[in-house]
């Protein structure tokens, strides 16, 4: 095989790809091996000096929340027809997967008063990229402008997808707090395929979401040119949370067309509060017009 | 979904409703504390930040010594330089009136006690 691609040895390889100054020489300073019974002293020691969400009163928030979780979750969640269906899109031996798939979408479709929702994302950051996506599916611009307000990550997975895909974005800052409504409303020009902004944002603060989807819409440069009549507004996209959409108005009912929002961050357990179980949701106006044919199905 | 079925369509507006009642007086309250400094007048929900007088890290060491973690350091995630000295506060439904005013007291502590000695 070697004289196949032409070297001399396995090293010959490493010597031709990996530069110089990062080869590591010699082995590893590494203690020597332990037994089993060793490892598990040493692995529990060690864990023994983290200190939990449950040990220290926490105000640890920035995308991950201290929610209580209703012991009856973890009661019907564990139920063999959600746990173990053998597969999901197999109806005739999955109804419990296909049934709360259904479920949580018209939930998430009521709550944001959307008429769309997906339940197959990974979390917020990744939720956001998605809708970016198909707004540039429902458009062909290349331009995202997006309020400084986003959680960082979600900036950076939204920068890593649309350099993906062609497209570029643009921040607007914010100004006591929220959104610069005048900042946003010069950033939207013709090009412009998505406007997102999160509720609330980063920072806590409430946005005012009805105002920044009409700057969208009806901003100077979203309006359309005398040649272009027919020209559609950008898409704007909220990123929100869904507990605050009992006390806030819906993306659907703000002239918004997209919600990408994830579920609730569930289930404190060592550490600080983790969020394993994320159930994102994005819908949208451009899904209404292209038929998810894969709805309800997972990977 | 379980969790939203268990809240509710009435329980899912009690919680926004408590959260962002106890939001705001979780700022107000710390806000009142000398060398603290909210960012803004906006309403706010689940979260806010605050500007705090003096080094950010020795602050949330001091405060995790009486077995509180005040919240997270903005710029660390951010990056951004306005966010410097910038503390977010994240508050939910577990913590109580009595949570916050022990944060409130292990804050002014932390803040009173600069300089951070090296930490062990």
């Amino acid at each position: 095989m070697l004289a196949e691609i032409g070297v001399e040895s396995v090293q010959e390889i490493f010597d031709r790809q990996i530069p110089e100054g990062v080869r590591l020489r010699g082995a590893l300073d590494l203690p020597a091996g332990l037994g089993e019974q060793d490892v598990y002293e040493h692995l529990r020691e060690l864990a023994e000096r983290n200190v939990s969400a449950e040990q220290e009163l926490s105000f640890l928030g920035a995308g991950m929340y201290d929610h209580y979780v209703p012991a009856l979750i973890d009661m019907l969640t564990e139920r063999s027809e959600f746990l173990t269906p053998y597969t999901p899109y197999q109806p005739e031996i999955s109804q419990g997967g296909l049934q709360v798939m259904f479920e949580y979408q018209t939930a998430i479709s009521e709550l944001t008063a959307l008429p769309v929702s997906n339940a197959s994302l990974y979390e917020g950051p990744s939720a956001v990229a998605a809708a970016a996506y198909l707004a540039k599916l429902h458009n062909g611009r290349r331009r995202i402008v997006h309020s400084a307000g986003l959680h960082p990550h979600t900036i950076e997975t939204l920068r890593t997808h649309a350099h993906g895909y062609g497209m570029e974005l643009v921040e607007v800052p914010l100004r006591d707090g929220v959104t610069d409504r005048q900042a946003w409303t010069r950033a939207i020009e013709a090009d412009t395929s998505a406007a997102i902004f999160a509720q609330p944002n980063f920072y806590g603060a409430l946005e005012d979401a009805v105002s920044l989807s009409a700057a969208a819409k009806d901003g100077a440069g979203a309006r359309s040119p005398e040649s272009e009549p027919d020209r559609q507004p950008p898409v704007v996209i909220a990123q929100v949370d869904p507990i605050v959409l009992g006390i806030c108005k819906p993306p659907g009912d703000c002239g918004g067309c997209q919600g990408g929002s994830r579920g609730k961050p569930s289930t404190p357990t060592a550490g600080a509060a983790s969020c394993s179980p994320c159930r994102p949701a994005s819908s949208t106006s451009a899904a209404r017009k292209r038929p998810p044919t894969s709805a309800p199905r997972k990977r | 979904m379980v969790y939203l079925a268990w809240l509710g369509r009435r329980g899912i507006v009690e919680l926004g409703e408590l959260l962002l009642a106890r939001t705001h007086y979780a700022r107000e309250r710390l806000a009142a504390i000398a060398g603290v400094e909210k960012l803004h007048e906006q309403p706010v929900v689940r979260e806010f930040a605050l500007r705090l007088d003096g080094d950010l890290a020795a602050i949330r060491r001091r405060c995790a010594l009486d077995g509180v973690n005040p919240g997270v350091d903005a710029h660390a995630l951010s990056g951004r330089a306005e966010d410097r000295g910038v503390l977010l506060v994240a508050i939910t439904e577990r913590r109580s009136r009595a949570d916050i005013e022990r944060l409130a007291e292990a804050l002014q502590l932390a803040i009173a006690r600069q300089p951070d000695p090296v930490p062990t």
